[in-house]
């Protein structure tokens, strides 16, 4: 559209980014926390800190499994379904859940979970109701207040733009390799471009894998034409040619007596071996057309295949060995999977975790970029008394409210999580009504500091420091509400506990340091004259290389700042 | 692509206003970029040499990078009546192949 092919490839990166960039931003942070939504998930439920955890023993499996469908069978005979849910290492307990049967216009029914005391005869049944990690997971692809299908085609349309986005960044960025061993600090739009650059190349593969794969988790959502011509519309036939084990019925209207799931054990163990368990499942459990599954515990492995197997619930008898296996399934398969990281452990987590923290570098980064270069565009008449074009100051508003917002919502999440009354009403919904509020306060500041024109890095830092302040307090909220404090918890081995903590504290340190680092250099205030006079100076080749000594001391510092301050 | 001689030697004509243009490709992307995307899954459905669920799976994943291209595509064309008459060819083309072949 542009005289070459490499200023349209410019063009449509910045419009492309700038378009969908706080929604990425959201999409991105959400995505990475949801990398650990089992661990917040235990965070959030403190009355299983104490006493529940336990190892997987294979020996108890079908002792456990006949409890769990005795006390099913008890609390919740009319069910849609049941879990009877084994310890893991992400999930350390023993538990038995049931969903209610959906209500009008319910996809899924309520899920109520009962957990196993240690000893094996208690149950904890007075679980506070939270979200925990899910929220962020159900946030990252279905975002919130909105119909599901909207939002997964919003999404959609947000990782295309990605997509689009990330191909014509490669294209546009000349010196892949070169930029990558270079950042000029304290020389404003320039530094800011070589943190773009840094976080984006970085981590390239990963942005790419990621987004790619994003668009296949919901691909027949999004693209379900091939399909519906194969299976002329019939969802639920190529549902159940993709997914045979996963299909769902609705529980039939005839009795009939539940099998014994215990004695399918030998039978799973025919098939798989002496495997871990993940879950027994029971759909329709005392109904004619029940089905007991059992689930492979399949944590190392990258595809999912054969992890399933069915029994009919009535004459015990197998109905299915899980997907099928064809190499193309099994392609898709992984490519799923390399998207939601299901077989990773807590160290490969920890590195996609970390890459998608680098994608949120990269989303704020672009767009801080973007707000920087009009500012000093407009200088000369914003210093004879102009106001900032109304483009400009409606960018920084979102900056602000995005990228110091999220990391603050959180913290108003968390701490919504331990402080509101444990018997309220729609709990659960209140703490996540919580986040979206600290997100409107920060907005609704930036809005008012954005007609008053009085925008500044002040706002910034004021917001970062109380970031700090949240994830600094938080393992000490943690120990007052659930009586288990960081050192105990390391003495009792609970190293997911721990690792919240830990990443808490860290995450203060980060979001501090930032704080501190915008009040201190201006090398994002190109509104106060600092960034066009380094600027001027780095415009001949010859100074270019050199560092000034000024910029020499920012150097490390302000590296830090830009990818601590976006990341967060 | 877009490089070729022939486009090169096309003289540059501001035939639309910069915001007109923007309209026109976005459309042209969003609609003719999908419909190419959308029919060539289709055809690799019905004629891959798969079972019917791998051909269907095949032709559903790669048809984000087809989507993709296409954007990339009609925002760098300089002409454009190229804009909208290549996807509008492609779609045709696609879907006369789906019934020839289905």
């Amino acid at each position: 559209m542009k005289e070459t092919f490499f200023r349209s490839m410019t063009w449509l990166h910045t419009w492309a980014g700038l378009a969908v960039c706080w929604l990425l931003l959201l999409i991105f942070f959400a995505g990475s926390l949801s990398y650990f939504r089992h661990e917040i998930s235990l965070w959030s439920k403190p009355e299983l800190h104490q006493a529940v955890f336990q190892d997987y023993d294979q020996r108890q499996v079908e002792q456990q499994i006949t409890k769990g469908q005795a006390y099913l069978a008890d609390k919740a005979p009319d069910a849609a379904s049941w879990t009877i849910s084994f310890p893991s290492e992400r999930k350390p307990y023993l538990s038995f859940g049931w969903a209610d049967a959906p209500k009008a216009g319910e996809r899924r029914g309520k899920f109520h979970e009962h957990v196993v005391n240690q000893d094996g005869q208690q149950m904890i049944t007075d679980i506070r109701d939270s979200r925990g990690g899910n929220f962020f997971y159900r946030l990252h692809f279905d975002l919130h207040y909105l119909p599901v299908v909207a939002a997964r085609w919003i999404v959609g349309l947000a990782t295309m733009a990605m997509l689009i986005a990330l191909i014509s960044g490669v294209v546009i960025h000349k010196r892949l390799f070169k930029d990558f061993f270079s950042f000029r600090p304290a020389k404003g739009s320039r530094s800011w471009l070589d943190a773009h650059n840094v976080s984006a190349v970085m981590a390239l593969p990963y942005h790419l894998i990621i987004t790619y794969t994003g668009l296949i988790t919901l691909m027949f959502m999004f693209m379900p034409w091939g399909a519906l011509q194969q299976y002329d519309g019939d969802v639920r036939a190529f549902r159940a040619d993709l997914n045979p084990a996963r299909i769902q019925e609705k529980p039939g209207d005839t009795q009939a007596p539940l099998f014994d799931a215990a004695r399918l054990v030998s039978q799973v163990e025919r098939q798989w071996g002496i495997a871990p368990l993940k879950q027994v499942s029971i759909t329709g459990p005392g109904r004619d057309n029940s089905r007991i599954s059992f689930t492979l515990n399949s944590e190392q492995t990258v595809t999912d295949r054969r992890n399933l197997l069915v029994f009919d619930g009535v004459t015990g008898e197998l109905k299915s060995l899980g997907n099928p296996e064809s190499v193309t399934y099994k392609t898709y398969d992984t490519l799923m999977s390399l998207h939601t990281a299901r077989f990773a452990d807590w160290a490969l987590r920890g590195l996609f975790f970390l890459c998608g923290l680098l994608g949120c570098a990269m989303v704020a980064t672009g767009t801080l970029l973007w707000a920087v270069k009009i500012a000093q565009k407009q200088q000369k008449a914003i210093k004879t008394g102009a106001r900032p074009s109304i483009g400009l100051r409606l960018v920084d508003g979102l900056n602000i409210s995005f990228i110091c917002g999220l990391p603050l919502a959180t913290a108003g999440f968390f701490y919504a999580n331990r402080l509101l009354p444990v018997d309220m009403v729609d709990r659960a919904q209140r703490e996540v009504d919580l986040f979206f509020i600290t997100l409107a306060v920060i907005a609704i500041v930036a809005l008012w500091d954005g007609l008053r024109c009085t925008q500044s890095w002040r706002r910034w830092r004021q917001w970062l420091a109380l970031s700090a302040l949240a994830f600094a307090a938080l393992p000490l909220l943690g120990a007052v509400t659930s009586g288990q404090s960081l050192l105990s918890n390391m003495a009792d081995n609970q190293w997911t506990l721990v690792g919240f903590d830990m990443i808490s504290l860290l995450s203060a340190l980060a979001l501090g340091f930032a704080a501190r680092q915008v009040s201190r250099t201006k090398l994002i205030s190109s509104r106060q004259g600092a960034t066009s006079r380094l600027n001027s100076k780095s415009a001949t080749p010859s100074t270019a290389n050199t560092l000034t000594p000024r910029a020499a001391v920012n150097k490390k510092e302000s590296r830090d700042l830009s990818l601590e301050e976006a990341r967060q | 692509m877009n490089t070729s001689i022939s486009q090169r030697l096309t003289p540059i004509k501001r035939d639309l206003s910069p915001r007109a243009s923007v309209i026109v490709r976005l459309l042209a992307s969003l609609f003719g970029g999908y419909g190419v995307a959308a029919l060539t899954t289709v055809l690799l459905a019905q004629s891959l040499p798969l079972s019917r669920l791998d051909a269907v799976l095949v032709g559903t994943m790669v048809s984000f990078s087809l989507f993709a291209m296409m954007i990339i595509r009609l925002f760098s064309l300089r002409s454009h009546l190229r804009v909208v008459l290549e996807p509008v060819a492609l779609c045709s083309l696609l879907y006369g192949l789906t019934l020839v072949l289905g």
